[in-house]
Formats: C-alpha cells, sequence, structure tokens
C-alpha cells in the first residue's frame, strides 16, 4: 500500500465524498417531503385551507432567481484559470443566493400570522421545517460562495457548484409539490 | 463545457422557470387543475434534465449517474401530480 496518496487517488475520493453528501442531501429532503405528502393526504382540508395564505407568485420569482443563480455557479465552474471571470461569476450566484434567502423572508413575514391558526398548525409546522432547512442551505452555500471567490481553489468551486444545483433541484421539486399541488 | 453551449441551456432553463411561474400565478387563491399542475411538472423536469446534463456537466460522461439523479425528481413530480388526480377523482 502506499504511504502517500496520488492526487488522482484523492480526487476519487474526493469525488465519492461528494457523491455521497448530494445524495444525503437528496435522501434527507426526501424523507422531509414524503413526509409532507403523507400529512397532506391525512388532513386535506386543513391543508387546501393553508396553502391559501401562501405566496406562489413570490415563491415562482424566486424559482427563477435561484435558477440565475445556478446558471451563475456554472459558469463560474467552466470559468477554470481565469480567476477574475471565476470572482465576478461566484459573487454573482451568492448576491442571487442572498437575494433568494431575502425575498424568502418577505414571504415568511406574511404566512407567519396565519401559522398561529390551530387547525393549520400541522401544514405551517412542516412548511418552515422543509422550507426552512432549504433556506438554510442556500443561506450557507451562498456564504461559502463568497469565502470561495476570495480563495480561489478548483476542488472547492466544483464541490460547492455541484452541491447549489442539487439544492436547485429540491426547489425545483418543492415548488409543485407545496405550493401548487 | 464553453459558454456558447452553457447560455443556450441557461435560455431554456431559464424561459421553462419563467414561463412555469407565469402559470402557476394564474391561480392564486384557487386550486391549479390537474392539466396546469402537469405542464409546469414536465417543464420542472425538463429543467432539472438541463442542469444535471449541463449545469453539474455530466452529459455524456456519467450517463448512469445522470439517470440516477433524474429519478429522485421524476418520482417526486409523478407523486405530486398522483396526489392532485386522485383528489380530482375521489
Amino acid at each position: 500500500m502506499a504511504a502517500i496518496s496520488t492526487s488522482e487517488e484523492r480526487d476519487e475520493g474526493g469525488d465519492l465524498l461528494l457523491w455521497v453528501l448530494v445524495w444525503g442531501e437528496l435522501a434527507a429532503f426526501g424523507i422531509l417531503l414524503t413526509g409532507y405528502v403523507v400529512m397532506s393526504m391525512l388532513h386535506p382540508e386543513n391543508f387546501a385551507l393553508a396553502k391559501l395564505h401562501l405566496a406562489p407568485r413570490l415563491a415562482g420569482f424566486n424559482t427563477v432567481v435561484l435558477l440565475a443563480s445556478s446558471w451563475q455557479a456554472a459558469l463560474a465552474a467552466s470559468s477554470q484559470g481565469k480567476p477574475r471571470r471565476q470572482r465576478l461569476f461566484l459573487l454573482g450566484a451568492a448576491f442571487l443566493g442572498f437575494l433568494f434567502v431575502a425575498l424568502k423572508f418577505a414571504e415568511y413575514s406574511s404566512e407567519w400570522t396565519a401559522a398561529g391558526d390551530e387547525n393549520l398548525q400541522t401544514f405551517f409546522e412542516l412548511y418552515f421545517l422543509i422550507t426552512g432547512f432549504h433556506l438554510a442551505h442556500v443561506a450557507f452555500v451562498a456564504t461559502l460562495f463568497v469565502l470561495a471567490a476570495i480563495r480561489l481553489e478548483r476542488s472547492t468551486i466544483v464541490t460547492l457548484t455541484t452541491i447549489w444545483h442539487v439544492i436547485d433541484i429540491v426547489w425545483l421539486v418543492m415548488f409543485p409539490l407545496i405550493y401548487l399541488s | 463545457m464553453d459558454d456558447s453551449k452553457l447560455f443556450g441551456s441557461a435560455n431554456w432553463i431559464m424561459m421553462l422557470g419563467i414561463v412555469g411561474a407565469l402559470i402557476a400565478a394564474q391561480w392564486k387563491h384557487e386550486v391549479i387543475p390537474a392539466a396546469a399542475l402537469a405542464v409546469i411538472l414536465v417543464m420542472t423536469i425538463a429543467k432539472i434534465r438541463l442542469i444535471v446534463l449541463d449545469f453539474m456537466d455530466l452529459r455524456g460522461m456519467r450517463p448512469n449517474l445522470a439517470r440516477a439523479l433524474m429519478i429522485w425528481p421524476i418520482f417526486f413530480s409523478a407523486l405530486s401530480l398522483s396526489k392532485v388526480v386522485l383528489a380530482t377523482l375521489l
């Protein structure tokens, strides 16, 4: 056994870790979304009533913001060897990520009052848990984008952009499931 | 992937995102019809496919991984649609 691993071996190890992280995220959100679907089938009237307090228009706009952010992240990952461009795209992705967070908080502020209703409590508990968990991911990775823009490193950028795309995919699934169906 | 191809994919993704958001915005405080939801879900799958293949750069690289990544959104989209169809029928 070699005492020191080669850079290729390290890359494979990093790649494996990245995909373990990706599938871990998808599994976690999958469990939460399944729980949401089960509860919505057990309490269909309350869930339908609670959804009237949501803001699908703002959420739809937020979807476009997150998609634009994902594009910036993809451009950053494909701009290897061009540090100025890469920084710009990483900061663009981070800015749009923070915009998503700000819009989501604006959305929460209008929904917060309805959450106190006893009949709607189950829906709002799950809603804040799922969207809040997603929001925490967005805020955290957007912050990491800013740090990655300060210290450019290929593997870090690839990892962050891949996780960002997964966060985007989760939102794309979450939007019709929670807001529309 | 070069910038022009990425730009092309991004255009499609953004367009699908905007159209999906506009369709969803037509029913603010009403239940969205199953047909409209089906259209939005098909567009969601199309967006995710482009993200997986082009943004994540998996086109022609890791077909099995790309396919596996697509199963997750397809499963939840199907669940979402079947929930609405069942609610309409019952």
